[in-house]
C-alpha cells in the first residue's frame, strides 16, 4: 500500500492523536460486554456529542434524545466496530445521520433564509449591551446559516476535526467542505459587521 | 480578525448534558437491549451511499469508467498510476452495483438492512474515499510532472 503524502493539517485534526487508542480501547471492552466502558464513553462524549446535534437543532431536549438514539446506534455495533478512522469521526457521522432522520421524520428544520437582511442586528451604543446583541446576532446567523454550512464550520472549529475528518462526517469532498466553510464565514461576518472592531 | 471573533463565539455557544443524562442513556441501552429490539440500518446505508454519489457523481459519470480504463492502458503513463486508476474504476462499478444492491424497492414490506450490512457499506465507502485520495494525489503529482 502507498505511503500518502498529504500536507498534515489535511489528515490531522487539532487534538491531533488525542488519545484515539482510548475510544478504540472503551469499544473493544464494550464488545466484551464492560457496562463501566460503556459509561465511560458515554461520560467522555456526551458534551461534544449533544453540542453538535443542538448546533442543528437549537433543541435541547431534542438534541438529548437525539444523543441517546446516537449512543445506542454505537452500542448496537460494538461488535462490527474497527478503529479505521479517529472515534470521533465515526461518532458524528452516525449524529449527523439521526439528525437528517429527525428532520426529515419530523419536518422540522432550522430556519435557513439567505437574506442577511432578516437577521442583522444594528450595533448598539452601550457596550455591555452590545455584547449580548453580538451574541444573539450571532445566534440568529448561525441558525439561518444553511446546514451543511452550519455542521462544516461547528464541525472545523469547535470539534477542531480536520479537513479530512469533516469530509468523512459529511460525506462531502474536501473541496466542498472547504467552500462550505468559506462561504459560511463570510456570511456570518456580514451578519456582524456592525459589530467589527476598529 | 472577524474570523477570530466568530470561532470565539462558536465556542462560546455550550451546553451541558443534563445531570441524569449518562444514567438515561445507559437505561435507554440496556432496555433496548433487554426488549430484544432490532436495529434497521436503512436510512444509515442511503445515507451513505448518496454521499459517495454526490462526492463521485462526477468521476462516476457514465463515460467515465471507460475513459479510466482507456487512460490507465496508455503505455506513457507510469504503472502503479494505471493500477490506481484501474482500481478507482474497479471501485466506482463496485460503488455503482452497491447503489443498484440497496436501491429502495417500492415494495410494502422492504425488508430490514443489518448492521452486518451497514459495517460492509461503511467499510466499503471508506476504502472508495482512500483510493479517490490517491488517485487525486497522483493527478496532481503527474500535472506537476514529479516524478
Amino acid at each position: 500500500m502507498l505511503e500518502k503524502q498529504i500536507a498534515p493539517q489535511d489528515t490531522m485534526s487539532a487534538q491531533g492523536n488525542a488519545a484515539p487508542d482510548e475510544d478504540a480501547r472503551l469499544m473493544r471492552e464494550i464488545a466484551d460486554g464492560s457496562e463501566r466502558a460503556l459509561a465511560l464513553l458515554i461520560e467522555k462524549w456526551k458534551n461534544p456529542l449533544i453540542n453538535f446535534i443542538y448546533t442543528s437543532t437549537g433543541d435541547f431536549q431534542l438534541s438529548e434524545d437525539i444523543a441517546m438514539t446516537v449512543f445506542s446506534r454505537v452500542y448496537n455495533a460494538r461488535g462490527s466496530y474497527r478503529a479505521q478512522a479517529k472515534f470521533s469521526t465515526y461518532l458524528f457521522k452516525i449524529a449527523r445521520n439521526e439528525i437528517i432522520n429527525q428532520f426529515r421524520k419530523s419536518k422540522t428544520r432550522p430556519m435557513e433564509t439567505s437574506d442577511i437582511e432578516d437577521v442583522y442586528v444594528p450595533a448598539p451604543k452601550d457596550a455591555v449591551a452590545e455584547c449580548k446583541d453580538i451574541e444573539e446576532a450571532f445566534s440568529r446567523a448561525l441558525a439561518a446559516l444553511p446546514e451543511r454550512q452550519r455542521t462544516a464550520i461547528s464541525l472545523l472549529v469547535r470539534e477542531e476535526l480536520s479537513y479530512a475528518e469533516i469530509s468523512e462526517v459529511m460525506q462531502e469532498s474536501v473541496p466542498s467542505v472547504k467552500t462550505l466553510i468559506n462561504r459560511a464565514r463570510e456570511y456570518l461576518r456580514a451578519a456582524l459587521k456592525e459589530f467589527q472592531t476598529r | 480578525m472577524q474570523d477570530q471573533m466568530i470561532d470565539n463565539l462558536l465556542k462560546r455557544r455550550t451546553v451541558e448534558a443534563s445531570a441524569d443524562f449518562s444514567a438515561r442513556a445507559l437505561a435507554r441501552i440496556k432496555g433496548s437491549e433487554a426488549a430484544g429490539e432490532s436495529v434497521d440500518y436503512s436510512e444509515s446505508v442511503d445515507s451513505i451511499i448518496n454521499g459517495n454519489l454526490r462526492r463521485y457523481s462526477v468521476r462516476a459519470s457514465s463515460d467515465f469508467c471507460a475513459k479510466a480504463l482507456r487512460f490507465a492502458v496508455d503505455g506513457e503513463k507510469p504503472a502503479l498510476f494505471k493500477s490506481i486508476i484501474a482500481a478507482f474504476s474497479s471501485f466506482a462499478a463496485a460503488a455503482a452495483c452497491l447503489v443498484v444492491a440497496f436501491m429502495p424497492v417500492p415494495q410494502v414490506d422492504k425488508p430490514a438492512v443489518s448492521e452486518e450490512d451497514f459495517v460492509q457499506v461503511s467499510n466499503l465507502s471508506s476504502q472508495i474515499d482512500s483510493i479517490a485520495n490517491l488517485i487525486a494525489e497522483h493527478e496532481v503529482i503527474n500535472t506537476i510532472g514529479v516524478k
